[in-house]
């Protein structure tokens, strides 16, 4: 009785042999084909990969010339890595865990030309989102140009001219019922009957006898009642022009204020104040400084997950269909995936960057250790020393934390534009710069300070500093600056922060720019009473003219009045 | 499902050692209790290549088993429970948790362990019973079958014959 199957067994140990040799044989090939499939898919576009090879014993897997295609340009690749070297551990893959336990990434390069488009899977919204934050965000900067008069006068809506025209109008007014006034005092047929009547009254009595007498009483009695009421109108016709004389005077009033109310208006419009002027640093590096911030919330959105999520990560007893996991003590607790140590090696255009990444993983409490990455350039092209380090600590599920540090020492900054755009084309020509940057994400809120100090600095500015306007002043007056410091503090939201950005540049160029702005300031408000006078002097001085007859008919009415009223009145006895 | 009765029971009446359907049996009762890739799997695949087993046996009654198993997981998973919770063996459950490849059999599984402890328990018993019971079968309830007038008729009937022809060739 034969128990054991010889055939079978050998059968088997041959067939496990042959599939193990093809395995190992076409692993390279297979894991080629399942790693640029999942990571094309990951990034969007297409993903090459030159070579991989497996070694079994240790667990050992090497990646050469990977390429991979930025979705956004494909005839650019995105990241194109020389070659990387992964070791894992067998124990830990046993466990259904992925423990890196050494990784090499070697020559990393950004943004390398392709020999050929690379294919696009999937279009992102990425651009249009970061399009409306470059719309919506950018720092506002003060205009620092000098307006044309002209325009400023069609723009800012003057009073003058609506006023010019309404004291015209009450000229016109106020001269038609004075006219009605005028023909009623030179009605001299009305007034030499009036003396007519008091001489004949006055003969009359004399010479006549009673009855003659007390007849010319009578008349003198009809006389004097006609007297009074001519007096009466006399009183109400001074009267209506009083009245109108005080409105007129007051739509003068308003009329030769309006000129001055304009040139305030147009003053303060533009803010020739010198308000915009206080923080200088703002409008040499606002600019600047929301480019940096919208690269900044461009990388935070991609850890935004991460850091921000408040679900947990990781359950510590999984329930399956079948059963139920028990787990023991872990002598080694391991997380799900993790990277031990990584070194990996970049050539950025300012030259090679050296790093090393350790304890990468999602799941950092199992080990009580944040992620680091720390970058350090070496051989760089315009820097003494770049160190660069990243901590990412999400032991705390509810307080994850992020440190963001960036230090340059010594770098030499070559023809850097300050100021761009049409507001003040300003470069900084030569410059050394030392950087120290702490930007911190706790608690969903950024914290970051930036300290800049520039040394030996000669600016350099594309305008005509000769020329008057607020841009060339301060064009000039930064140019005489060697050295400053530039503070940049954001707080708050990460994608909203606020920024405050400080710098002794303000004092050390606010002296003379004061100063020099003054003078300006005094030839701007000059220039523009100028220009104000040619547009409407004449006006202005018309209805000077016309009220100052206005004035004299005024005067001319009045007296001829009271010579008539006292005429009047002297008939009465 | 038929034809494999027919088969099995073709089997009992074969000149196949008992002891050969007795492993297929109780190998199959092993891999069908067994819910996961388990080291009593591993070691039924084995021993089913290695071994002198009858894989139709086998096939039969693992068949048989998982379903009963099914219904009979909240049993299993009870078993492993306290199994994976006994104090004494803590240490030793310990010491397997952190080893990958007892991490990789899914031995703190509690329906996996439940399974392995029914299996080793009953797998030598059910063994020797079945080897009797086999033995018993052609002895007694064979010999006492083919002389019955309903096996003659029916051996002897061509709807039967054809049926299960039919079956074996579906199958």
């Amino acid at each position: 009785m034969k128990v054991i199957r010889v055939k079978a067994l050998l059968g088997f140990v041959i067939s496990v042999s042959v599939i193990t040799v093809i395995l190992y044989l076409f692993s390279g090939t297979v894991l080629k084909w399942i790693l640029q499939s999942q990571l094309t898919a990951a990034n969007g576009a297409e993903v090459n990969i030159t070579g991989v090879e497996l070694s079994v014993t240790p667990l050992q897997l090497s990646i050469t010339a990977i390429a991979v295609t930025d979705k956004e340009n494909p005839t650019e690749n995105l990241v194109e890595i020389d070659s990387a070297h992964v070791e894992l551990s067998t124990e830990s893959l046993l466990k259904s865990k992925i423990i890196i336990s050494n990784m090499s990434v070697n020559n990393i390069r950004f943004s390398t030309q392709r020999a050929s488009a690379g294919k696009i899977i999937t279009e992102t919204a990425e651009k249009a989102d970061e399009k409306s934050i470059e719309n919506n965000e950018r720092l506002e900067t003060t205009s620092l140009d000098l307006p044309d008069i002209d325009t400023l006068m069609d723009k800012v809506g003057m009073q003058t001219p609506a006023a010019i025209d309404s004291l015209d109008k009450s000229t016109d007014e106020v001269r038609k019922s004075w006219g009605e006034m005028e023909a009623y005092l030179d009605d001299t047929k009305k007034w030499d009957a009036f003396q007519d009547r008091y001489k004949k009254i006055k003969t009359d009595y004399k010479k006549g006898n009673t009855k003659t007498k007390l007849k010319a009483l009578k008349a003198l009695k009809d006389l004097n009642k006609e007297i009074k009421k001519e007096l009466n109108t006399f009183s109400v016709q001074r009267k209506k022009l009083k009245t109108e004389y005080a409105e007129l005077k007051s739509a003068y009033e308003k009329a030769s204020q309006a000129p001055d109310n304009d040139i305030n208006k147009i003053k303060s419009s533009y803010q020739l104040d010198g308000g915009g002027m206080e923080n200088i640093s703002r409008i040499l590096f606002g600019e600047n400084i929301s480019g940096y911030l919208m690269t900044a919330k461009k990388y935070y959105k991609k850890v935004q997950p991460y850091l921000e999520s408040d679900d947990d990560a990781v359950t510590t007893q999984e329930e399956r269909q079948q059963g139920r996991y028990v787990h023991f003590k872990d002598f080694n607790p391991e997380p799900d995936f993790l990277i031990e140590k990584a070194g990996f090696s970049t050539l950025l255009p300012s030259g090679e960057f050296i790093g090393t990444a350790t304890d990468i993983t999602a799941d950092q409490y199992v080990q009580n250790k944040p992620s680091v990455v720390a970058l350090s350039g070496k051989h760089l092209k315009h820097s003494k020393a770049e160190d660069i380090k990243l901590t990412v600590d999400l032991r705390n599920k509810k307080e994850r934390n992020l440190i963001f540090t960036y230090d340059i020492s010594a770098r030499q900054v070559k023809d850097y534009k300050v100021a761009g755009g049409d507001t003040l084309p300003l470069q900084m020509k030569t410059a050394r710069l030392d950087l120290k940057s702490n930007i911190k994400f706790q608690n969903k809120k950024i914290n970051g300070l930036a300290e800049c100090k520039f040394t030996k600095v000669k600016f350099s500015s594309q305008r005509d500093t000769s020329k008057r306007s607020m841009a060339s002043m301060i064009a000039s007056s930064i140019e005489k600056v060697t050295d400053f410091n530039v503070d940049v503090r954001a707080t708050g939201k990460p994608l909203k922060p606020k920024l405050r950005i400080k710098s002794d540049i303000d004092n050390k160029v606010n002296k003379q720019l004061k100063r020099r702005f003054n003078q300006i300031k005094v030839d701007y408000e000059k220039e523009v009473k100028a220009k104000f006078q040619q547009r409407y002097g004449d006006k202005i001085k018309a209805i000077e003219e016309r009220m100052a007859s206005i004035d004299e008919y005024k005067s001319s009415l009045e007296s001829r009045q009271d010579g008539l009223k006292n005429k009047l009145n002297s008939y009465k006895k | 499902m038929i034809a494999n009765f027919a088969r099995a029971f073709r089997l009992l009446s074969s000149d196949v050692e008992p002891y050969q359907l007795s492993l297929g049996i109780c190998l199959g009762i092993v891999a069908g209790l067994s819910p996961l890739l388990t080291v009593q799997t591993l070691a039924v695949i084995l021993l089913i290549i290695v071994l002198r087993v009858n894989f139709s046996m086998f096939m039969l009654s693992f068949g048989l088993v998982s379903v009963i198993a099914y219904l009979a997981d909240p049993l299993i998973v009870l078993v492993g429970q306290q199994v994976l919770a006994i104090e004494s063996l803590k240490d030793l459950f310990t010491q397997m948790y952190n080893s990958g490849l007892w991490r990789f059999l899914n031995f703190n599984n509690t329906a996996a362990m439940g399974s392995l402890v029914i299996s080793l328990i009953s797998i030598l018993p059910l063994f020797f019973i079945f080897l009797v019971l086999i033995k018993k079968y052609r002895h007694v309830i064979e010999r006492y079958l083919k002389n019955s007038r309903m096996f003659r008729w029916a051996s002897q009937s061509k709807i039967l014959t054809k049926a299960a022809s039919m079956t074996d060739k579906v199958s």
